[in-house]
C-alpha cells in the first residue's frame, strides 16, 4: 500500500490543480459550452486526465509482481 | 533479419567505426540540404519567425517531440534509468494538470493579441521594466541554454567516438547555423519534423535490439519477460519513492518538474510559443498539445529511457559490466547491441535531438532580439526588408555566441554551466509566476509584477543561504551534503514570487478593463473580435473544394486596398488606430454562393485557403478575408500577387474552410 503514496499524491494535488483550471476557463467563459467546438475540448481535457490517470493505475496493477 | 543487426555478445565495441562516421556525416549533410531547401520560403519576417502562421496540427505536435528531447535528455534518463528503473519517466507523464490553462487560457491569449515574444507581452501587460527584465532574462537563458547543449552533445561525442569536443561543437554549431539562417521557422519546423522521427525510431530500434539480445536467440517475448523480472517492484513502478532518496524522489520531481518545469514550457518558452503561432489556428494549436502531450510524451519516456532499463537488466544478469559511471550507459548498451552502421544511426540520433534543440532556440534568440531589442531601440519603422536581412544576421551571430559558449563551457569545466544553471534557477520562478497570475488574474498590477520579480530573486537568494526556509514545502525530503534543497528551491520560488506580487498588486491599481483586453484570460472573446475586426461568426460550416483560379475581379492583394465605401458599409474594419499590427492585411478571396452558404460565412469573414495536399502541412496556403460571393461554383478567386506570397498554385485544388 506504501506503494502508492504517489499515485494518491499526483492525482489527488494534481486534481485540485486541473479542476481550478477547468473552473477558470468556464467561469471566464474561455471555453464557452454554448459552442459545439468547446465542448469538444472541453471532453477532450476530461479524457486526457482520465487517460494519464488510468495509464497509471493500469501501470501500478502491472507491477503490483 | 534481428541477427544482422544486433551484435555478437561477446565482442563489445569501444568506438565507432568508419561505416560509423559515414552514416554520422552522411545524416548531417542530409539534415543541412534538407533545411537549407526551405530558405525560398521564408520572404518576410512573419515567415521568417512564425511560418506565416499556417501549418497543420501535425507538423507543429511532430515537430515539437524533437524540441522536447535534447541530447542531454537521452544521456540524462538513460542514467536515471538505470539507477532507478522506469520511473526514470516520471517528469514525462505529469504534465496534463496545466493543460485546461494552456489550451483555454495562454494559447488563445498570445495567438488572438498577436504577441510576438514573452517580453512584448509583458510590456502590454504591465510596463516597459518588466518587458526590460523578460529581456535579459529569456536571452541568457536561451543563448546559454544552447551553449550547453552543444557542450554536452561535444562531450559525448568524445567519449564515444573520439573526437575532440571542440571538432563537434563547431560541427554542429555551423551546419544547424546555415540552415536556421537560410530558411527561419519553416527550415525548423520541417528538419525537427524528419529529426522527430528519426529520434523515435532511434530510440524504439534500440528497445527492440536490447530486448532481442536479453532474448538470446529465444523468442521476442523471452527478452520481455528477462527485463521485467530483472527489474525490482520498486524498479517497475511508474514513481519513485514518495521522499527518498533525496536525490531522485517523486514528491521532488512532481513539485519541480510537473507544477514548475511544466508552466515554464508551456507559458515562458519562447521557442515552444512561437512553434504555436505557426499553426494556423487556435484549435490547431489545441491538437497539436492534445497529440504531444497524450501520444508523443509517453513514447518519448520510453525512447530516451529503455537503454537504462536495459542496462539495469543486463547488469543484473551478468551480460554487461556495471558502468563506472551511470551516464556511460546508454553508450555502453549502444555499443553492446549494435552493430557497426546502426550504432553510427543511433549517435546521429543523438545529434538529431540537439539540432532540433538548439535550431528552435536559435530562432527563438533572433525573434527576441529583433522584436524587443532591434525594432524597438535600434531601428524603428523600417520596411520588412530591412528587418528580414536584420533576423539572418541575428540567427547567424547566435549561431557564433552559442558556439563560443559551448567552446567556453568546455574549457572552464563544470563551473560556467552551474553559473548557468544558478542563474536561471534565481530569475524562472519569478518570470512564470509573473506571466502566469497576469494571464488568469485581472487585478495583478504592474507594480505587483516588478515586486513578483525583484522580490522572487531575493527570496530564492535567501533560501540559498538559509535553506531552514525551503524545509516547510520538503515534504520530508532530506537536503544535501550542502544542506540544500534542490528540487523544492524552484516550487519555493514560485510561491514567494507569488505571494509578494499578490500582496503588492492589492494595494495598488490595476489596469482599466480596456487596456488588458485580449490580454488576460476574461477578454479572450475581446481578442477574437479585435482579432478579426469585427464581429465574430461561430456559425458551424462546413469546407468546400474547388480550383484556384487567380484574378483581380473583386480580389485584393489585401484590404488595404479597399475603398472607403466598404469599410461604411461594414462589411470590413475600419483600420486599428490603438495597435495597427492588431489589423494584418489579410488578401480577399471571392468563392460562389453556394461555398458561401455550406461554409456558413459572410463576406469580412476570416477564411484559411490550404493546396488539396495535406501531407504538405500548410506550406502552401494562406489567410483571408472573404469578398462578395460570385456565381462560379468551384472556383475560387484569388488575387495572384497574394497567392503568390502563400505560395499557392494556379489550378490546383484547395480547399477553403471559415475560421470566423
Amino acid at each position: 500500500p506504501d506503494y502508492w503514496w504517489p499515485y494518491l499524491y499526483q492525482y489527488g494535488v494534481g486534481l485540485v490543480i486541473f479542476m481550478i483550471g477547468m473552473v477558470m476557463i468556464l467561469r471566464y467563459r474561455s471555453c464557452n459550452l454554448e459552442r459545439q467546438s468547446d465542448r469538444f475540448w472541453f471532453g477532450v481535457l476530461v479524457f486526457g486526465f482520465i487517460w494519464y490517470a488510468g495509464i497509471h493505475f493500469l501501470w501500478y496493477m502491472a507491477a503490483l509482481p | 533479419m534481428i541477427a544482422l543487426l544486433a551484435q555478437d555478445a561477446a565482442a563489445p565495441q569501444t568506438y565507432g567505426t568508419t561505416l560509423d562516421y559515414i552514416v554520422i556525416v552522411g545524416y548531417l549533410l542530409l539534415i543541412l540540404g534538407f533545411g537549407s531547401f526551405f530558405g525560398r520560403y521564408a520572404r518576410s519576417t512573419k515567415d521568417f519567425f512564425f511560418s506565416g502562421a499556417k501549418f497543420s496540427w501535425w507538423l507543429i505536435g511532430m515537430s515539437m517531440v524533437a524540441t522536447g528531447v535534447g541530447s542531454h535528455s537521452f544521456l540524462k534518463y538513460a542514467e536515471k534509468g538505470f539507477d532507478f528503473g522506469m520511473s526514470s519517466g516520471m517528469s514525462y507523464m505529469n504534465d496534463w494538470f496545466f493543460i485546461p490553462f494552456f489550451m483555454f487560457g495562454w494559447l488563445p491569449i498570445i495567438y488572438l493579441s498577436r504577441v510576438r515574444s514573452i517580453p512584448e507581452y509583458f510590456e502590454r501587460r504591465f510596463n516597459t521594466v518588466a518587458r526590460f527584465l523578460a529581456v535579459i532574462v529569456i536571452l541568457e537563458y536561451m543563448v546559454g541554454y544552447i551553449g550547453y547543449n552543444l557542450f554536452t552533445l561535444g562531450t559525448a561525442a568524445h567519449q564515444v567516438l573520439g573526437i575532440e569536443v571542440s571538432t563537434a561543437i563547431i560541427l554542429i554549431s555551423v551546419i544547424s547555423g546555415i540552415y536556421i539562417t537560410a530558411g527561419g521557422q519553416t527550415a525548423v519546423i520541417f528538419t525537427d519534423l524528419l529529426q522527430g522521427f528519426m529520434l523515435l525510431f532511434a530510440g524504439m530500434l534500440l528497445l527492440y535490439l536490447g530486448l532481442d539480445y536479453l532474448a538470446f536467440d529465444g523468442a521476442f517475448t523471452i527478452g520481455l519477460k528477462n527485463l521485467w523480472t530483472n527489474l525490482s517492484l520498486s524498479e517497475r513502478l511508474p514513481f519513485a519513492g514518495f521522499n527518498e532518496p533525496q536525490n531522485f524522489n517523486f514528491v521532488g520531481v512532481f513539485w519541480q518538474d510537473g507544477i514548475a518545469g511544466s508552466i515554464t514550457f508551456l507559458f515562458i518558452s519562447q521557442g515552444l510559443i512561437m512553434r504555436f503561432l505557426a499553426a494556423k489556428s487556435v484549435n490547431e494549436g489545441r491538437k497539436a498539445i492534445l497529440f504531444n502531450t497524450v501520444f508523443i510524451l509517453p513514447l518519448s519516456m520510453i525512447v530516451v529511457g529503455n537503454a537504462g532499463w536495459l542496462g539495469n537488466a543486463m547488469v543484473d544478469m551478468g551480460v554487461l559490466d556495471r558502468p563506472e559511471n551511470g551516464r556511460d550507459i546508454f553508450v555502453e548498451v549502444a555499443t553492446l547491441v549494435c552493430v557497426p552502421g546502426v550504432f553510427g544511426f543511433i549517435l546521429a540520433a543523438l545529434s538529431a535531438a540537439l539540432m532540433s534543440t538548439i535550431d528552435t532556440l536559435t530562432n527563438a534568440t533572433a525573434a527576441l532580439f529583433i522584436y524587443d531589442v532591434y525594432q524597438p531601440y535600434v531601428k524603428k519603422n523600417a520596411p520588412d526588408r530591412h528587418y528580414m536581412t536584420a533576423a539572418r544576421w541575428a540567427s547567424a551571430i547566435t549561431a557564433v555566441v552559442a558556439m563560443g559558449i559551448g567552446l567556453w563551457f568546455a574549457t572552464q569545466g563544470k563551473d560556467m554551466y552551474k553559473l548557468h544553471g544558478q542563474f536561471q534557477a534565481f530569475v524562472t520562478p519569478p518570470i512564470v509566476a509573473a506571466v502566469f497570475l497576469g494571464a488568469f488574474w485581472s487585478r495583478y498590477t504592474s507594480a505587483g509584477a516588478v515586486a513578483s520579480l525583484a522580490g522572487g530573486v531575493a527570496a530564492i537568494a535567501l533560501s540559498k543561504q538559509f535553506p531552514v526556509l525551503v524545509a516547510p514545502f520538503a515534504h520530508g525530503v532530506e537536503p544535501d551534503a550542502f544542506g540544500q534543497y534542490n528540487y523544492m528551491t524552484a516550487f519555493f520560488g514560485l510561491f514567494a514570487s507569488a505571494l509578494f506580487g499578490v500582496v503588492v498588486s492589492l494595494f495598488t491599481t490595476p489596469k482599466s478593463k480596456d487596456e488588458l483586453a485580449g490580454l488576460w484570460i476574461g477578454s479572450i472573446d475581446w481578442g477574437r473580435r479585435r482579432f478579426k475586426g469585427a464581429e465574430p461568426n461561430y456559425e458551424v460550416g462546413q469546407k468546400v473544394h474547388g480550383h484556384l483560379s487567380m484574378t483581380d475581379d473583386g480580389t485584393t492583394p489585401s484590404t488595404r486596398a479597399l475603398t472607403c465605401e466598404d469599410h461604411h458599409a461594414g462589411r470590413f474594419p475600419e483600420p486599428d488606430t490603438i495597435a495597427p499590427q492588431m489589423m494584418p492585411e489579410y488578401p480577399i478571396v471571392r468563392v460562389s454562393e453556394e461555398d458561401m452558404q455550406r461554409m456558413k460565412a459572410h463576406p469580412g469573414d476570416l477564411l484559411y485557403v490550404c493546396d488539396r495536399r495535406w501531407w504538405l502541412g500548410g506550406l502552401r496556403s494562406m489567410h483571408c478575408r472573404a469578398g462578395e460571393a460570385h456565381n462560379q461554383p468551384g472556383q475560387v478567386w484569388v488575387n495572384a500577387e497574394a497567392a503568390d506570397l502563400g505560395n499557392l498554385l494556379s489550378n490546383r485544388p484547395v480547399v477553403v474552410e471559415k475560421f470566423f
